[in-house]
């Protein structure tokens, strides 16, 4: 099978989310990515399971497509290695804390002095310079930095996180895009450069929309729940039989979309009441405009209003639980959801690649286990079998 | 003479609105020459609640910058065989457009590749090109619900509510944007073009990848938790002074680590906590959340938010104030990093703006001004087909091209 990125070779510092997610998204696309471990195995493998030795899900989940070598590189012959698999590589990527890279020796000179043509690409909670270069983040202190916490919840709520890795797959993604960038500046001008993508500016373009009212008037954006300001009707709505997710969400953008919604629901004449043409005019009615459609939805399951108001050309959307959307059949029947099997864990669903090429397209193979391809890659360096046997005991892979 | 990263690559860009038209700023940024495709009177968004009657509204602004404007009416068959003209001479094209759109207007990939085999198209969709869902129009909070984002955001005792944050537009636009250069960079080695197809309820469901862990543990939907994280204290969003909607501060110490914990109650001046039995290790100070949880956010209700956060941080322990939107263009780091970008816009004088969220050493990425609509056509015109100044004035003539 062809693959985009075929031959490109990645060498993955990165643990937990912020740095897979990138790596795995480019193994997606083609390229071989090595993840180098410590002895005892990333801590998103192993901190972070709920089954002692076992590799957690969330391992699981985000490295997916990857080789995976152990190294130690506290140990001098462990640093040795490491530069010498990187002379092979592309693309380096890291996730470390501020100044971890450089107190192992690696800092951008020296990369860049061993490997002229290495992508070096960095995931940071802050990035360097500015004065929060030195705090540390994680998923929900980038949100909260960047804006999303802020308009995310109820009116009369606090400020409320977004469960999805926002800034985690977020940062990791954005860093894909500057990794590939630069591989195709790099046909040109021969060398590689040096790529940092910070969580908070991630964040930040995820929800630059949103500043859009504050350029009018100044204000912060406030949090409107699931309501707009902008639009009605633009709301969840309760459905049968009324379990924690049995809402749909439903949008009004144009005044066919109304028409057609109004007749559904039995109120024809709202539909061709001028007053109600404009999504912003009929904010205006918004409480009569939910209660009217709420009528309308609680006796049916989210479901059943899906595939009726969204066939119809109203955009509906079920508001789906992770269980619903690992088995969900539009999902399922695009190869987004695949079964995946794993020799101590047994099969499991798995979120697949969000994007499809028509000519690369993309297998997702498990994520491997600690130091399984130690002998494939340490192979290719030079190290025999013998050798190896030799590291491992001294603790070095 | 390459320099910028994507120097060289031309992109016909169809997008309007917000996943399509974030994808291609992303690569304007990275260098490419993108040629904002729009209709008569210019694409919808520019009109999309302006703040100043009859200028380009705010919404428009944030999407566009780093682009080129063409007005070209692809309903008019003369406008079709145009821009089908302009796709022998470009390497990209991206298009948004609702379900059937372009099949319509019979330029679907086929079409396209056989004008030109080496064009990469790329196609968003609320809900892919295939599938039961395919022909179902989507918005962002579409995709949020039908993603599974909704389901757990929130809190334990009331309904679903979307995230603030537009991951099902401008996540999608990410997404597409990296598949393209992959495309490109696969077309260097085969000399071929392809499809790239990428549908917004697939990048929310992959923006939720990591939230999956509880589903798989427990075999059961994972349920919304507000903003505690499970096992972790402080883990939370806690009151600030002076008690404002957005004077919070998130604070989380690692459950795993006992070193960030002694740092964190010697930040606050408790180390009295070191020896205080709740507080043995992570599971204990779990058991006794809500007491804790209370001493600290005494702690915090004494202090602002920046306060707070610049005591903690510079004590290693993570920590983020809520930051409302107003104070993300004014916030002191963002502005250091050169991170908010300002421009001068012909019609609504000097805007900030935030420019790239990433950054190449060897690329730079200023932020130009969005173009007025059909501010480039003539330009483009002649420079991509040498058309002249007299074939320019006959197109604009029949409507064609405008102005």
């Amino acid at each position: 099978m062809p693959k985009a990125l075929a031959g490109i070779r990645v060498v993955d510092l990165t643990q937990y989310e912020a740095g897979p997610s990138c790596t795995q998204m480019l193994a997606w696309l083609g390229a071989e990515v090595i993840k180098v471990e410590p002895p005892g195995g990333e801590a998103g493998r192993t901190a972070l399971s709920d089954k002692r030795g076992e590799d957690a899900w969330f391992f699981l989940l985000l490295n997916s497509n990857k080789k995976g070598v152990t190294l130690n590189l506290k140990a001098p012959r462990g640093r040795a290695m490491f530069k010498a698999l990187l002379e092979t590589a592309d693309v380096l990527v890291e996730n470390m804390g501020p100044g971890a890279m450089e107190r192992l020796g690696l800092g951008t000179e020296v990369l860049r002095q061993l490997n002229p043509r290495l992508v070096t690409a960095s995931v940071k909670g802050f990035g360097g310079g500015g004065p929060y270069a030195e705090y540390k983040s994680f998923e929900w202190i980038a949100q909260a930095m960047a804006g999303a916490m802020s308009m995310t919840g109820a009116p009369d709520g606090p400020p409320t996180k977004a469960i999805g890795g926002l800034a985690d797959t977020g940062a990791g993604l954005h860093a894909a895009i500057g990794i590939l960038a630069a591989l195709v500046q790099r046909q040109t001008t021969g060398v590689g450069q040096q790529i940092e993508v910070a969580q908070q500016d991630a964040v930040v373009n995820l929800l630059r929309i949103h500043l859009r009212d504050t350029y009018a008037n100044g204000r912060p954006v406030p949090r409107q729940g699931n309501r707009s300001v902008n639009a009605a009707p633009s709301n969840i709505y309760r459905c049968r039989p009324f379990g924690p997710n049995d809402y749909v969400f439903v949008h009004c953008a144009t005044v066919e979309m109304w028409k057609t919604l109004t007749a559904i629901v039995g109120r024809p004449e709202l539909g061709d009441d001028p007053g109600y043409a404009d999504r912003r005019d009929r904010v205006k009615f918004i409480d009569e405009i939910d209660d009217m459609i709420e009528a309308w939805t609680e006796k049916r399951t989210k479901h059943e209003v899906l595939e009726i108001l969204a066939s119809a050309g109203v955009p509906c959307g079920a508001v789906l639980d992770s269980a619903e959307v690992l088995s969900d059949p539009h999902l399922t029947s695009r190869g987004m959801i695949v079964e995946l099997k794993h020799p101590t864990r047994g099969t499991y669903p798995m979120p697949a690649n969000p994007v499809r090429l028509s000519d690369s397209p993309t297998e997702v193979v498990r994520a491997p286990l600690l130091g399984e391809h130690n002998a494939e890659i340490y192979g290719t360096l030079g190290y025999d079998v013998a050798q190896l046997d030799t590291l491992r005991r001294e603790g070095v892979i | 003479m390459t320099d910028r990263a994507l120097s060289g690559m031309r992109i016909l860009d169809l997008t309007q609105f917000e996943a399509g038209t974030t994808c291609t700023q992303f690569l304007g940024w990275l260098g490419a020459d993108v040629l904002k495709i729009e209709p008569p009177g210019g694409e919808q968004s520019r009109r999309n609640r302006p703040e100043v009657p009859g200028l380009d509204a705010m919404f428009f602004l944030v999407f566009n910058a780093n682009k080129r404007s063409v007005m070209l009416d692809l309903k008019h068959p003369e406008g079709r065989a145009l821009f089908l003209r302009m796709v022998e001479h470009a390497d990209v094209v991206v298009e948004n457009f609702a379900p059937g759109l372009m099949e319509k207007l019979g330029l679907d990939y086929e079409r396209l590749r056989a004008v030109n085999p080496r064009i990469i198209m790329a196609r968003i969709k609320g809900f892919g090109l295939s599938g039961p869902y395919h022909e179902y129009k989507s918005f962002d909070m579409i995709a949020q619900a039908t993603g599974g984002v909704m389901s757990v955001t929130g809190f334990a005792d009331r309904e679903p509510v979307r995230c603030g944050a537009a991951i099902g537009d401008t996540g999608t636009g990410v997404h597409a944007a990296a598949a393209i250069m992959a495309a490109y960079i696969q077309r260097q080695r085969t000399g071929e073009g392809q499809l790239v197809e990428v549908a917004m309820q697939e990048v929310v469901a992959n923006f939720l990848r990591g939230r999956f862990v509880d589903h798989y543990r427990d075999g059961a939907a994972s349920v919304r938790r507000g903003n505690e994280i499970t096992g972790g204290v402080p883990g939370d969003a806690y009151p600030c002074a002076p008690g404002g909607l957005n004077d919070y501060a998130y604070i989380y110490v690692q459950t795993m680590n006992a070193d960030m914990w002694r740092d964190f109650v010697t930040a606050i001046g408790r180390e009295d906590l070191l020896a205080d039995p709740r507080c043995t290790d992570a599971r204990t100070r779990w058991q006794h959340r809500d007491a804790l949880n209370d001493i600290i956010s005494a702690w915090t209700r004494t202090r602002t938010k920046h306060q707070v956060m610049a005591e903690l941080g510079k004590a290693g322990v993570p920590c983020g104030a809520v930051l409302d939107t107003a104070e993300i263009l004014d916030d002191p780091h963002l502005n250091a990093r050169g991170q908010i970008h300002t421009i001068e816009h012909a019609t609504r004088g000097r805007l900030r703006l935030p420019g790239s969220p990433v950054r190449l050493s060897a690329s730079p990425a200023p932020t130009t001004p969005p173009p007025l609509a059909g501010e480039h056509t003539a330009e483009v015109l002649a420079e991509v087909l040498g058309l002249s100044t007299d074939e320019i004035a006959e197109l604009r003539a029949r409507g064609v091209v405008a102005p």
